[in-house]
């Protein structure tokens, strides 16, 4: 009898686990239907009557900071300021996931009326491919009759959100640059001294030897994103700063045609070689770790390496305010301790950058168009904006925002913009984000299996052939 | 007449049921394989022009040398785990048997804390104890062994003692009330015969409990071939079963169709593994 009772118990207690597993999913679930559905209605009775309208905003929030998140301060604090207020209720729909995730969630939703959201916040190098899913509304006929688009964007950035067919389809929020953040103490005991501008690769490599050399053991030389699950930063950041800086760009934007044979590539990932085989890069299993900056970040606060090859908002971290601060330096010292390098070109010569940023864009399945637009130009205005320029640490795309005070203070937003002059973009082209999978497969696989650069670039090419078409390639 | 209507009568009381399965079961892998064949993506022009492409993604598949990789990976991934499994939790159930009660009930709820616990919760203890710097770093550092990376170094061995250790309770319980229900006069008479313990058991008990054996044994191979979630939070994406491996080509590269056509591949292993031990089964009741 004990006996049986206790096996009753012990399955009770399974099945509950299993129950509250599959219910706080299904609870959830019900909820965003719920959330999804009473939007639907909401619309479909302001149409027929004219009561409140929803209107559905989402975005990623990858640090799952809530309501306390500055994108949800900056939408909250917008809508209160709004004259439509009252008629107009508003549906904030953070997604808790990284930016990868973040774009297969909202594809997936916007496939369909009834889940689509009206505005959603979307990285530029994934616009094109949605545009050419269909997924995005064409808003250049909105803009022109918009006083602020044609006086106050910075005109470079106006390209990144066109389509290819030259018709824009975003306006652009946030703009940024990569370069060489390094730590100074680190640089001083190398014997590199405290600022350093590196002109070739070669004196990165030589900056790295001398850390190497002059450093106690556990000061890895440098870091950049090699993995998989870095994904489009491993691209971006690592690989395209690599490329560009050998005179080679990854398509011709002309013709449409790929590079994928082309000797910058086979520098670019012998540069990465390089780094790996002399141990100039981190412990493996931390470079591909999932979160692998955050090791990044807490040996750069602690003086344990050197250079960091990441974006200008890169530094917001080392604030008190950030995950990792500065040890030993304040927010106002700051700038005595991590320095912000250009990245040189391959042979010397120049310097060289990549520009990406993040835009609004109204999805075509949205039943509220116009009131999505003109939510869009409230957002963007500069008193609002400025909430999203000082929380995110990203570059304005609107002219005259360093009259805030709050702006223009920010640490290295000189030497950013500076930079954002002579900014290379990532490619135009609706095939750019699958070809970016394959680029950071293929830097993952040399890195992680020492796999040679000869056999890795030739299933990149493979695979890209298969992708775009080999009369594309070149 | 009185025939036609109890058979009627049947089928009118399994009708929710194969409602229910075509539904939400049959369908669902009907419109998979059709998928499998069309040009289904998430995103980009495809997106827009969804198509049927005859056998392209099957035959992409083919010329695809990670598919190759991967399906090694998913072989040792499920061939050892299904044989730790069975070993461990087969030794776990015959070494309790007949064993004092406090101790059967203190081990059983040992084992099955590993088995109850969500996929995702037991994947986490399993990395936090394989990590660089966890507890089975810490614990062989006592023995003055230094720091391996057990999850970046051996990531497929990790993940398989993860999923044997998470797995093996459901084998115990299964041999468990197998072993429970072997007659004890078989037993006592081949004890009388002057058989020894191993020869019992050999000789004795495994052959009564065999049906038990091959459908526990197919059970754990169909679920070990999906497991998505163990391997995904260990190790991310550098164990690439086919199931991750699905994962990155549908939603990484965008190519649903493409993933759809991989998880056919799937289905096919897991058709030809139940065939295998169908047929095994089949025999033996033939004599």
């Amino acid at each position: 009898m004990k006996k049986k009772m206790v096996s009753v118990l012990l399955c009770m207690t399974m099945l509950g686990t299993l129950l509250t597993g599959c219910g706080s999913t299904s609870t959830s679930d019900a909820a965003s239907d719920e959330k999804t559905s009473e939007t639907a209605e909401a619309t479909e009775g302001a149409e027929a009557s004219g009561d409140a309208t929803t209107l559905t905003i989402t975005f990623p929030d990858s640090g799952d900071t809530g309501e306390n998140g500055y994108m949800y301060n900056w939408i909250t604090s917008t809508y209160d300021a709004w004259e439509k207020k009252d008629e107009v209720t508003l549906d904030i729909q953070p997604v808790v996931a990284n930016d990868s995730d973040y774009f297969t969630k909202v594809q997936t939703e916007m496939q369909d009326a009834s889940t689509s959201p009206d505005l959603f916040f979307e990285d530029t190098f994934q616009l094109n491919t949605d545009v050419a899913a269909g997924y995005v509304s064409d808003i250049t006929s909105d803009l022109s009759s918009w006083d602020g688009w044609n006086t106050e964007f910075i005109e470079a950035l106006k390209e990144g959100t066109k389509g290819s067919d030259g018709n824009t389809y975003a306006v652009p929020v946030s703009t940024d640059v990569r370069g060489l953040w390094y730590n100074k103490d680190v640089f001083e005991q190398a014997g590199l001294g405290r600022d350093w501008q590196p002109e070739s690769w070669q004196d990165i490599l030589d900056a790295c030897e001398a850390i190497k050399t002059n450093c106690e053991d556990d000061v890895v030389p440098i870091w950049f994103a090699c993995s998989n699950t870095e994904a489009e930063a491993t691209s971006m950041n690592t690989f395209e700063m690599l490329l560009y800086g050998t005179g080679e760009t990854l398509v011709d934007e002309s013709t449409g045609v790929w590079n994928v044979s082309g000797q910058g590539i086979t520098d670019a990932l012998t540069f990465i070689q390089t780094c790996k085989e002399n141990g100039y890069i981190g412990t493996l299993s931390e470079v591909f770790d999932a979160s692998d900056w955050e090791y990044a970040n807490k040996y750069m606060s602690t003086g344990k390496l050197g250079m960091y090859l990441n974006g200008s908002w890169g530094y917001a971290d080392y604030l008190s305010t950030g995950s990792y601060p500065m040890e030993g330096y304040t927010d106002d010292t700051l700038s005595d301790a991590l320095g912000f390098a250009q990245m040189p070109t391959q042979n010397g010569g120049g310097y060289v950058t990549m520009s990406g940023g993040w835009s609004w864009a109204i999805a075509n399945n949205s039943d509220n168009h116009d009131l999505a637009f003109e939510f869009l130009t409230e957002l963007m205005k500069s008193e609002n904006y400025i909430t999203y320029l000082v929380g995110s640490g990203n570059l304005s795309t609107k002219l005259g925002m360093d009259s805030f005070d709050e702006y223009s203070s920010k640490l290295y937003v000189n030497e950013a913009t500076a930079m954002s002059e002579t900014a290379f973009f990532r490619p135009h082209n609706e095939n750019y984000s699958k070809v970016s999978s394959y680029i950071y497969e293929m830097v993952d696989t040399i890195v992680r299996n020492d796999t040679a650069v000869d056999s890795a670039l030739s299933d990149f090419q493979t695979s890209v052939k298969t992708a775009v078409g080999e009369e594309n390639t070149k | 007449m009185r025939k036609k209507g109890s058979s009627l009568s049947k089928f009118g009381y399994l009708l929710p049921a194969i409602v229910l399965m075509a539904l939400f079961f049959v369908w669902p892998i009907i419109l998979t394989i059709y998928f499998s064949f069309t040009n289904l993506a998430l995103t980009g022009s495809a997106a827009a022009n969804f198509r049927f492409i005859g056998v392209e993604n099957y035959a992409k598949m083919f010329s695809d040398s990670s598919v190759k990789v991967s399906l090694v990976t998913t072989i040792f991934f499920v061939v050892f785990s299904v044989v730790g499994q069975t070993i461990l939790g087969f030794t776990i159930a015959y070494l309790m048997k007949a064993k004092n009660k406090i101790f059967r009930r203190i081990v059983g709820a040992i084992v099955l804390a590993g088995w109850v616990m969500p996929e995702t919760v037991a994947a986490i203890c399993a990395y936090t104890f394989m990590t660089d710097k966890g507890t089975l770093n810490e614990i062989l550092g006592l023995f003055g062994i230094g720091m391996v990376s057990w999850l970046f170094k051996y990531p497929l061995l990790s993940v398989i003692l993860a999923n044997i250790w998470h797995g093996t309770a459901f084998s115990m319980m299964v041999y468990q009330s197998a072993l429970d229900n072997v007659p004890e006069d078989v037993m006592e008479s081949a004890k009388m015969d002057g058989a020894g313990k191993l020869q019992t058991l050999f000789g004795v008990t495994i052959p009564i409990i065999k049906d038990t054996v091959l459908t526990n044994t197919m059970l754990i191979t169909l679920s070990t071939l999906g497991t998505f979630g163990m391997v995904y939070t260990m190790t991310g994406t550098t164990v690439q079963t086919l199931p991750i491996f699905m994962y990155m080509r549908a939603f990484k590269n965008y190519e649903l169709g493409y993933g759809t056509a991989i998880s056919m591949l799937v289905l096919l292993i897991g058709a030809v593994f139940s065939i295998f031990y169908v047929k095994i089964q089949g025999k033996d009741m033939d004599k």
